[in-house]
């Protein structure tokens, strides 16, 4: 492969030893140059796209069809004066942007974006994942406390107490996907995918999209930097690289975490046709589905945010666990594996068809509860839509 | 609804329909709206033949902003027997209320339809009366919506003779 080649290059130059090192350098350093750029080609996407949906044109004046949007905004935040409020906490400002990029660059240590091509294939990649992305509600509460401002302070508040609920349906979630698994790393979850778990476990699915779009901030729980209610939320006294640190942190964050389902439901780089191409494709689907939901839903309430995480999510990720379990049980009595080994396709497919149909009931059980068919008649209609 | 979630989908069905339509964006420099008979710019056209320098559009500006001089020059070939030296209009400090358009006893002066008039200096944005002299004649029809009746949109040239309530 492209590795060993460029190995086989270096070692005619230098010694192994300094190759060993460097190596894992150059990976880094192709991955974060990649993170980097399509960070800011995203916010061009996402600006043209919800562009569409509200029938405007969007950025198409930079360079051609207005790509080059994205590094004009970056040079001029670049270039910006960078000012830090007199009542500020000083270290704790500067460190808070910082601290927002890297959980989101770190993250994708482990995403496996072909056989083999990871940058470091961590046995417990999944805990990894979600310790390291916790680090974000942290750094948003350091920014918003740091920034001595009140609707920064609300912000970080908002931030935390949504971060912190939702990353509970989030890991119920992964877990049901670990116990078809039976492995917590990325690579071999993959693998385990005869079927793509989306299949296997649609409710699951749902669950951690839902968690994912609030762990991001983004549209319709994006309370914590709600524009027409705080300023900007936690990021109000940042100007100039700090902010496009904080801006393209989100960015980056929300391709890390597309990847992270696309490995987790959707059977990341397989079937294999034309390697990482493929899985692009599937983590760009993902991305479009962020851009869309923010495109389609208006801002949730804090009180409707907490709600939806702690009566809904949670109970039904919680029942979710406990039926995979008791589908894993009685699939390695049918079947005769071992505890831990993976399940074969047609096991696979028996539990996909089981809770495909447990999915369906779940959902017809809850539009009859009066106050949850209100909130989804909510987001039937997006603002001027005639319905 | 069958489903829970069914709302949400339908919702997110709309905005996809939206992508399909064709944007309502006007690219401004290349393309432009058209505009009403009766819009308002910030220019405006004067009929040298059909004014008289009798200075009621300085009367009857709220503002004060317009500043005429003239001289008496019996038996001229244009217009009355007063020769308009100056007709200054500050248009930096104009509202736009066109009431110098509607008191003009002889429908001399009208409302001129550009609106690209942006200049680096205050200064700069007072018509004087070599520049209403220069201007095209392509009077808006407010305050003369008798022009609408001859067909004029404001979009072409009128001679003096055509522009105004009656004609001469």
């Amino acid at each position: 492969m492209i590795a060993d080649l460029t190995r086989e290059f270096l070692e005619n130059y230098l010694s192994t030893g300094i190759v060993d090192i460097l190596m894992p350098l150059l990976g880094l350093f192709i991955v974060v140059n990649i993170l980097l750029g399509s960070a800011v080609m995203l916010t061009y996407a996402e600006r043209r796209i919800v562009a569409r949906m509200q029938n405007r044109i969007g950025p198409n004046r930079v360079g051609p069809f207005g790509l080059l949007q994205g590094v004009a905004d970056l040079m001029k935040l670049v270039l910006k004066e960078d000012l830090t409020p007199r009542a500020a906490d000083r270290l704790v400002f500067l460190i808070a942007p910082i601290l927002f990029f890297a959980p989101a660059i770190a993250l994708f240590a482990v995403v496996p974006f072909f056989d083999g091509w990871t940058v470091a294939d961590l046995d417990a990649g999944i805990v990894y994942v979600i310790a390291v992305t916790s680090i974000s509600s942290l750094a948003a509460f350091a920014a918003g406390w740091a920034s001595n401002n009140k609707y920064s302070l609300y912000g970080a508040v908002r931030g935390v107490a949504q971060l912190v609920s939702y990353e509970v349906p989030l890991i119920l979630a992964v877990t049901s996907v670990i116990l078809l698994s039976g492995s917590l790393n990325l690579q071999e979850i993959v693998e385990a995918q005869g079927i793509p778990f989306v299949l296997v476990q649609p409710l699951g699915f749902l669950i951690m999209l839902i968690a994912v779009t609030a762990e991001l901030n983004r549209t319709p729980f994006d309370i914590n930097e709600a524009e027409s209610e705080i300023v900007a939320g936690f990021h109000t006294e940042y100007t100039g690289t700090k902010f496009a640190l904080i801006y393209g942190a989100e960015y980056v964050a929300a391709l890390g975490w597309s990847a992270v389902i696309v490995t987790l439901f959707f059977a990341g780089w397989k079937p294999d046709l034309g390697g990482i191409i493929w899985f692009g494709i599937k983590t760009s689907a993902i991305i479009f589905l962020f851009f869309w939901f923010r495109g389609t839903w208006p801002r949730v309430r804090i009180d409707q945010m907490l709600a939806l995480a702690w009566k809904l999510l949670f109970p039904l990720a919680t029942i979710n666990i406990l039926v995979t379990a008791g589908e894993v049980l009685a699939m390695q009595a049918l079947f005769s594996l071992e505890p831990g080994e993976a399940l074969p396709v047609a096991a696979l497919a028996i539990i996909a068809a089981i809770n495909i149909g447990l999915t369906v009931a779940v959902l017809a059980l809850l539009a009859r509860v009066p106050g949850l068919a209100k909130f989804d008649q909510q987001l039937a209609a997006p603002a001027g839509a005639k319905v | 609804m069958a489903l829970f979630g069914a709302g949400a989908i339908k919702g997110l069905m709309v905005t996809l329909g939206y992508i399909r339509r064709k944007p309502f964006t006007t690219q401004y420099p290349e393309d432009k709206l058209e505009q009403s008979p009766r819009f308002r710019g910030n220019t405006f056209v004067w009929y040298e033949e059909r004014c008289t320098g009798c200075a009621t559009c300085a009367k009857g500006c709220p503002l004060g902003i317009i500043r005429i001089v003239t001289h008496p020059e019996p038996h001229s070939q244009v217009g009355s027997d007063y020769h308009v030296d100056v007709f200054d209009i500050d248009t930096g400090r104009c509202m736009f209320c066109a009431l110098c358009v509607e008191v003009c006893p002889y429908d001399a002066l009208h409302m001129g339809g550009d609106f690209e008039q942006a200049s680096y200096g205050r200064e700069d944005m007072v018509i004087s009366v070599e520049d209403l002299k220069a201007m095209p004649k392509k009077p808006r029809t407010q305050f003369r919506p008798q022009m609408e009746m001859i067909g004029h949109t404001g979009k072409d040239e009128l001679e003096e003779h055509e522009a105004g309530r009656w004609s001469l």
